[in-house]
């Protein structure tokens, strides 16, 4: 029988809700033992966010990310952020044979304007990374964007920046559907449903995760239309065409970056390769929502989910 | 005569009476008869859908405000909460009153139905400021409300900001169509769409 001689501190719940972070919607929660902490980690998760943009964003023509895309075949000196998503950008595309392709844009492009879409060499590296040393060669002649990977990252650094911030417990934050969870606890996570896109209709699953990160891609809020057709905005460099397996696909995994880009391989990979390539890798969960309302999901997957 | 008089005035009186409330009877149990015709239920095959745009600058990060959506009857009672969005901080409760108009009727609904907590939605989504929210026809109590003029309101609140009201009367039938609203500083703009349940 416990008794009550220690009463238990109490605890603080903060949350905000902010427009436009990263083009998207940001929410942060934490639980704090006093009230001041809360807001003081959500400005030091602002301020790494802000460091990480001017690092990453394709928008911005003076980020590390834009001036060392005008470069190729040299050796630059690149911050260890830059080296690091580089780095593992290039390995996710080999290991996932181009599902995975940080010049699937560029891919896209030709695609709608109905030129020729230039051929993926699975052996052909998009550029060489010294992690160690910090120096990167970019090889390949088309321009790249880092969006399913640079996001997950930014997600997994603001985590630790709320996460160390004097006097936080649990933390969540959430930037536009990639988001990661730190602490003891775990949190609760609706998965929309892609065939409904309202705030307020019911998920099509619930999970529970701690000190892990879930990113659910889809062309289903983002995509366009090309002779009369709905087309995902995600691009499948195998096919040289968009996507068109899965309306929904999620993962979860231990980091924001891990979640982002296997979200986005699952998203293009026939359902059983996805699965078994999700399988291949340790604690990956997944899953996939087909566009013919077909669900797969692999065991880590259903050990996550709840009632 | 007067002796005379006295019942005849009676009883005319209490024909009038009568006749008056026979008269009543009529156009009473005819409007009671028109109402039953004229006011057919939701229709189950439609749903409300509402969107709305929290004004953004581009470049800027801004907290997003204090929002509740609602939907009145044509005399302004409020009928369904359909969304509201707080800050669940200590502070919260402190700032829900700033929803005026939702407050107000927030205080009719729980004496009404014995105040349960009404659905939130905290989930993000990918298009920065931009949700859209649904209402299925039904009233708090899980009833369908029937089909005619209401008014849809949308109430945006910022803690040292302003306080803003869309509150837009809309006449839904069992034909799909789509009306815009015009915004305000806190919500750029906004619409309801009644069409096929998704």
């Amino acid at each position: 029988m416990k008794l009550p001689w220690k009463s238990h501190p109490q605890l603080f719940h903060h949350q905000a809700h902010l427009e436009g972070v990263l083009g998207t919607s940001l929410e942060i929660q934490t639980v704090a033992t006093d009230s001041d902490s809360g807001p003081k980690a959500v400005q030091a998760a602002l301020e790494v966010i802000d460091s990480l943009e001017s690092i990453f964003s394709v928008y911005r023509p003076d980020s590390e990310f834009m001036v060392w895309q005008r470069t190729r075949g040299e050796e630059i000196s690149v911050s260890n952020h830059l080296a690091v998503v580089l780095d593992t950008a290039e390995k996710f595309r080999r290991l996932s044979g181009n599902a995975f392709c940080p010049v699937a844009d560029s891919l896209a492009k030709a695609w709608q304007e109905d030129k020729e879409v230039p051929e993926m060499e699975v052996e052909n590296p998009l550029w060489s990374v010294d992690v160690d040393r910090g120096i990167a060669i970019r090889h390949t002649s088309l321009p790249a964007t880092l969006n399913a990977i640079a996001k997950g990252y930014i997600v997994d650094q603001a985590a630790i920046a709320l996460s160390s911030s004097p006097g936080i417990q649990e933390a969540l934050i959430n930037i536009g559907g990639d988001l990661k969870h730190v602490g003891k606890k775990g949190i609760e996570v609706a998965i929309a449903d892609p065939s409904l896109d309202a705030e307020n209709t019911p998920p099509i699953a619930k999970v529970k995760i701690a000190n892990e990160a879930v990113t659910t891609s889809g062309g289903y809020r983002r995509g366009f239309g090309k002779d009369g057709k709905r087309y995902s905005h995600i691009f499948n460099a195998l096919q040289g065409r968009p996507s068109e397996v899965a309306s929904s696909a999620t993962a979860i995994a231990p980091s924001a970056m891990e979640s982002d880009i296997i979200s986005t391989i699952i998203n293009v990979l026939p359902v059983e390769e996805a699965l078994s390539f999700a399988d291949s890798m340790n604690n990956i969960a997944v899953f996939i929502v087909s566009h013919d309302e077909t669900r797969g999901s692999n065991s880590l997957w259903s050990s996550h989910i709840c009632q | 005569m007067k002796k005379i008089n006295q019942p005849s005035d009676i009883s005319r009186r209490g024909l009038l009476k009568s006749i008056g409330a026979f008269s009543l009877t009529l156009p009473a149990s005819s409007v009671l008869a028109n109402l039953l015709a004229k006011a057919p239920k939701w229709d189950s095959k439609l749903e409300l859908a509402i969107q709305l745009d929290i004004a953004t600058q581009k470049e800027v990060r801004v907290h997003r405000p204090y929002i509740a959506v609602w939907i009145e009857d044509k005399d302004g009672k409020p009928v369904r909460t359909i969304s509201l969005w707080v800050q669940t901080t200590r502070r919260g409760p402190k700032w829900i009153p700033d929803l005026r108009r939702w407050y107000r009727g927030e205080q009719d609904r729980v004496k009404a139905n014995g105040g349960d907590l009404v659905a939130t939605t905290s989930s993000a989504t990918r298009e920065a400021g931009h949700y859209t929210i649904v209402w299925d026809g039904k009233n708090d109590k899980g009833a369908y409300v029937d089909q005619g003029e209401y008014f849809v309101c949308i109430e945006a609140a910022r803690e040292h900001g302003t306080y803003q009201l869309i509150r837009e009367k809309a006449k839904f039938a069992n034909k799909a169509f789509l009306q815009k609203f015009a915004g305000n500083v806190e919500i750029s703009g906004a619409s309801i769409e009644l069409r096929k349940r998704s």
